[in-house]
Formats: structure tokens, sequence, C-alpha cells
């Protein structure tokens, strides 16, 4: 990228609601009924002062970024670090299948899942491995998170969340954590954040606006998700859309992209069955897939590990069961400042259902607005 | 033979009908609107500029008589008129820089997942130090950059926009981003594979 179009991507905004530009219409359509002034002036009149009425409907207005935020809380809260760090050169079996064939195993065994229910639920580990403030070992961080969004407009959604604690990622790392004095808390002063070695309270955050998680910022409703084209060529154009509309202008590797979202897609949501099989079957055809063999994930399953040779999709792995068609993990290494982060999430279910979630007593409403 | 008048000459007669019609004046509200919010959020953040790009077209409106269609386009006069509103936000400016700067700092810890896999926050490295160079240089500097990167405008129409010299847009951004490509040089933000 040149320095106009980083400069555009720091300072990428979504669009305008309609709401938004129909108020401002509003407000100009009124001025229609104004006499022409006297003077003319080069210099534009001065704007009136704001009006808090307005204010306040353009925030009722802006949902995108609740469920960007929803989805935000999700995937920042985490379980129990395994000692499998996400390494990206994994243990090979002595057969390794291909990528394509790990990808059709998965679609022709991909079992059906229940498609009705009150509530799609998805309970989740998300983990990561950083350096310590004085860098001199790696700590790992997990959270357990768990997902509820209704199926009705306007009910009520959940995400509830514990963070596990955060401890010496190795058992070479906890020496020098010893050496270091032990300590049972960590700042980073420049990231204003501070993680405990204590798990801390299960939590629960609603959110009533009726919107759901997005996928790079596309709306997964359940309406939408129902409507989910069910062949691998609808996939993909279906999916090169989202990358389209996330990006904007600025030019993208869409094979690595497509890749990127379809197994996020199927990580994150309650897709059917035929979604399923669907997007594992455009991934076995497309450029780029690379088996890296048999894998224990996170959470300690075994799994068949895939990646993608370039783009940014090439420091992730995805991990499968191709025995059922399940999406396990999902586990990327990524260099930020010169720092290595390691991080993974790892689905342990994801379905519709009838049952009530198992609220905590601690719970807030999710309304603080973004920005 | 049927000649399509070209969009300036368009725009430019739109504004003169509005005189007599206003209502006129509507359909350069349409087709700038967007456009216009894009810059003001870019720079001020989405929740400022919902207000503030309303109160540009209403500026403009007010103001219509003062366009002159020999000293350049209607749709750099929105611009201008747009950043003269947003010189008195200097204050909302800095702070919206600053949050940029800081939402770039503050990852790698709770950043969600899907941020660090899809790569967006190695691109992050680069964002930090590029918004603290935004917010150190001097405002005729980030006016005139901001309108050639955000608003895209040709040289000619940030000069009508800022009531300055073509010339002297020229110079300014020739020396602005040397200066900028200057700072992000030293930065690497990835590592590894590129992105695509």
């Amino acid at each position: 990228m040149d320095d106009l179009a980083q400069i555009r991507a720091l300072m990428s905004v979504r669009p305008p609601t309609p709401e938004v530009v129909a108020e401002g219409r509003a407000r100009l359509t009124a001025a229609f009924q104004e006499p022409l002034r006297e003077t003319v002036s080069r210099e534009p009149v001065l704007p009136e002062p704001t009006v808090g009425r307005i204010r306040r409907a353009i925030r009722a207005a802006r949902w995108t970024a609740l469920g960007a935020g929803l989805l935000g809380v999700a995937a920042t809260t985490a379980v129990v670090l395994s000692q499998g760090a996400p390494d990206p050169a994994p243990t090979r079996s002595v057969a390794v299948l291909s990528a394509k064939d790990v990808f059709l195993a998965a679609a022709n065994s991909t079992v059906r899942m229940p498609t009705t229910g009150k509530y799609w639920v998805r309970k989740a580990v998300n983990g990561r491995r950083l350096d310590s403030p004085d860098k001199r070992y790696r700590l790992a961080k997990t959270t357990a998170v768990e997902s509820w969004v209704p199926r009705a407009p306007g009910g009520r959604a959940w995400t509830i969340t514990q963070e596990q604690g955060t401890a010496p990622a190795t058992p070479e790392d906890e020496k020098a954590w010893r050496a270091a004095g032990s300590p049972r808390s960590w700042t980073y002063p420049d990231r204003k954040v501070t993680l405990h070695a204590e798990p801390g309270e299960r939590q629960a955050v609603w959110n009533d606006a009726g919107k759901s998680m997005t996928l790079f910022d596309t709306p997964m409703t359940p309406q939408a998700l129902k409507a989910l084209p069910t062949t691998p060529e609808g996939i993909r154009t279906y999916l090169e859309k989202v990358v389209a509309d996330g990006y904007g202008a600025e030019p993208v590797n869409m094979n690595a992209n497509v890749f990127q979202y379809g197994t996020q897609l199927v990580m994150d949501f309650p897709v059917s069955a035929e979604v399923r099989a669907a997007v594992y079957r455009m991934c076995a055809v497309l450029p780029g897939v690379k088996s890296l063999g048999t894998v224990t994930d996170p959470l300690g399953r075994t799994g068949q590990a895939v990646g993608f040779q370039e783009g940014a999709a090439a420091r992730t792995r995805f991990v499968l069961d191709t025995t059922t068609g399940q999406p396990l993990a999902s586990e990327s290494a990524n260099s930020y400042r010169g720092e290595l982060i390691e991080s993974y999430a790892a689905v342990s279910s994801l379905t519709w259902t009838d049952e009530e979630p198992d609220l905590p007593a601690k719970q807030s409403p999710q309304d603080r607005p973004a920005d | 033979m049927i000649t399509t008048p070209s969009r300036e000459a368009e725009d430019a007669h739109a504004i003169e009908e509005s005189l007599h019609v206003p209502e006129r004046f509507a359909v350069l509200y349409d087709r700038y609107f967007p456009d216009i919010h894009r810059y003001v959020a870019g720079r001020l953040g989405t929740q400022t500029a919902d207000d503030l790009t309303a109160e540009v077209f209403l500026a403009a409106f007010r103001g219509r008589e003062g366009f002159d269609p020999a000293r350049g386009t209607v749709r750099g006069w929105l611009y201008g008129i747009a950043t003269n509103l947003l010189a008195r936000h200097r204050g909302q400016e800095a702070h919206h820089l600053s949050v940029l700067r800081r939402m770039s700092a503050d990852d790698g810890i709770d950043a969600g997942h899907e941020e660090l896999v899809a790569g967006r926050l190695t691109a992050a490295g680069v964002r930090g130090p590029l918004a603290e160079a935004l917010e150190a240089m001097p405002e005729a500097d980030r006016d005139a950059l901001l309108l050639l990167a955000l608003a895209e405008l040709s040289y000619e129409e940030i000069a009508h926009a800022l009531g300055v010299p073509t010339g002297t847009v020229g110079s300014r951004l020739n020396r602005v981003r040397r200066k900028l490509r200057a700072a992000l040089g030293g930065v690497n933000p990835l590592i590894g594979a590129s992105d695509g």
C-alpha cells in the first residue's frame, strides 16, 4: 500500500446509515423555505448548534457497531491453554492426506445438525500466547466464551465469558518466571492492560438490540444464515461479496480471503450441514490450500490441519474432524511490532438449542456505543 | 446530435437553478452526501460526522449564491466548506487521531482472534506511526493531504477548496508526502507472508 492507501485504510469508516442520510436531507429540505440571503459571501455560512435529538436518533441507528461489539466480546474472552502451542509446523502422521482429500472427506461425512431451536449457541475457548511485559518469558492467557443468540427477532442475546487466568506458557517459561520473582499479575503500560494469574468471575453481557454477530462486518442474522447458498460456487460468490464489502476498494488476495472467511463461517456460525459441505467443497478446489497433517487441537482433540500458502491466511491453520465434518479450531501465529503473538479459537459446540443459558450473577447490558 | 453535459456542468447548473427553485439543490445532496460523510467521518469519527455532514450541506445551500463556476467545481467547493467546518473541531480531530493511534497500540492482547487471523492487526503496526504523523503535522498540510487521500480531489480542486494557488498545493503535498513516507519507512508491519 502506498501512503495514500494507508491513510484511507487508517481512516476508513462504514457508510452513513439510511437514517443519517434521511435526517440530514430533512434538515436541508426544511431550509428550502428560507429566503435567499442578502449578502453574497464566498465564506460558508456558520452552522447552527447541533441538536441533541438528532444525535440521539443517530445513536439509535448505529447497529453495525453493536454487532461488531458482540463479536468483539466473544472473540476476546477465553479457557485453559493446552501445552500444544499453535505451532505452524505440526507433527505429521505417516500418511498425510492432501488438503483436497481432507476437505472432501469432511464434506462427505458432515453430520446433519439440528436447525431448529430457540437459540444458537457457540461454546469456545480462546487462547493467546505473548511475551511477558519484561520480555523474559512467554505467557498463556485463556478465556471461555459462550454466545447465545436468539432466533426470534428482538430477543435477548447473551455472551457469557470467564477469564481462566494467565500463566507461564511452558515449563521453561515457568523457570524464567520464577527467576523474575513469580509475579501474579502482568501490566503492559503502553497497552493499558493488566493480566492476572487468578481466574476471573463468570460474567454475562446482554444485548436487546436484536442484532447479530458479523462475518467481516456482514451481519449473520438467522435469516441470513438460512439464505446461505448450498453449492460450492454459490458459497464462493457469497464470500467474495463479503470480502469485497469488507475491504472496499483495497486490493485483496481473493483466494486467501475466501479460505479465511469460509472457514470462519463454519467455525463461528450454526450453518446447515449443506452449507458446511459446500464450504468444504469450495476449499477442496481452492488453489493454495495445503494439508498440514494430523494434529492435536488446543482442547486435545485429534483432527486434520489445513493451511493456505499465501496472504494473511498463511499464518493460520484450520483444524477439522474429517470423520464428523466438525470444525475444531483456528490457530494463528502473527508478528505484531516485532513480537510473536499466537492465538487460537477452539470450538467445543456450535448448535441450535431450546435450552436456556446458565446465567451468572454478574450481568451487564452491552450498551456502550463504540467511537 | 445529443451531448451529455459533464457532471461538473450539471452540478453548476443545479446550483444556478436552486437560486430560484431551492429544491433543485437536493440533487447535490444525494450525489455528494456519502463522499463528504466519508471525508468528515475519517477525520472526526462517525458520530460527529453524522451531524456535521448535514451542516455542510445546510451551509452550502445558504451560501449557494457565493458559488462561482469560474473558480472551480461544485465538488471542490463542497469539500472546501467541509474543511472550513472541520477547522472548528480541531480538538475533536486531535482526539480522534489519538484514539486511532491508541487503538493501534493497544492491540495484541485484547484484539479478537479473527482480527489476528485476518492480518488486520499486523497492518496496525503501521497505523500507530501513521496516526502519530498525522497528529504532528501542521493543519494546512493535513488539510491538503486528506483532501488528496480521503476525498481524492485533484490539485486544482484542493487549491479551490483551500483558497490557495495550485502551485502551492503541489509543493505542499510533495513535501508532506516525502516526510510521511520517511516516517513510515522505518516500520516493517509484516513479517513472514505478505498480505494479498
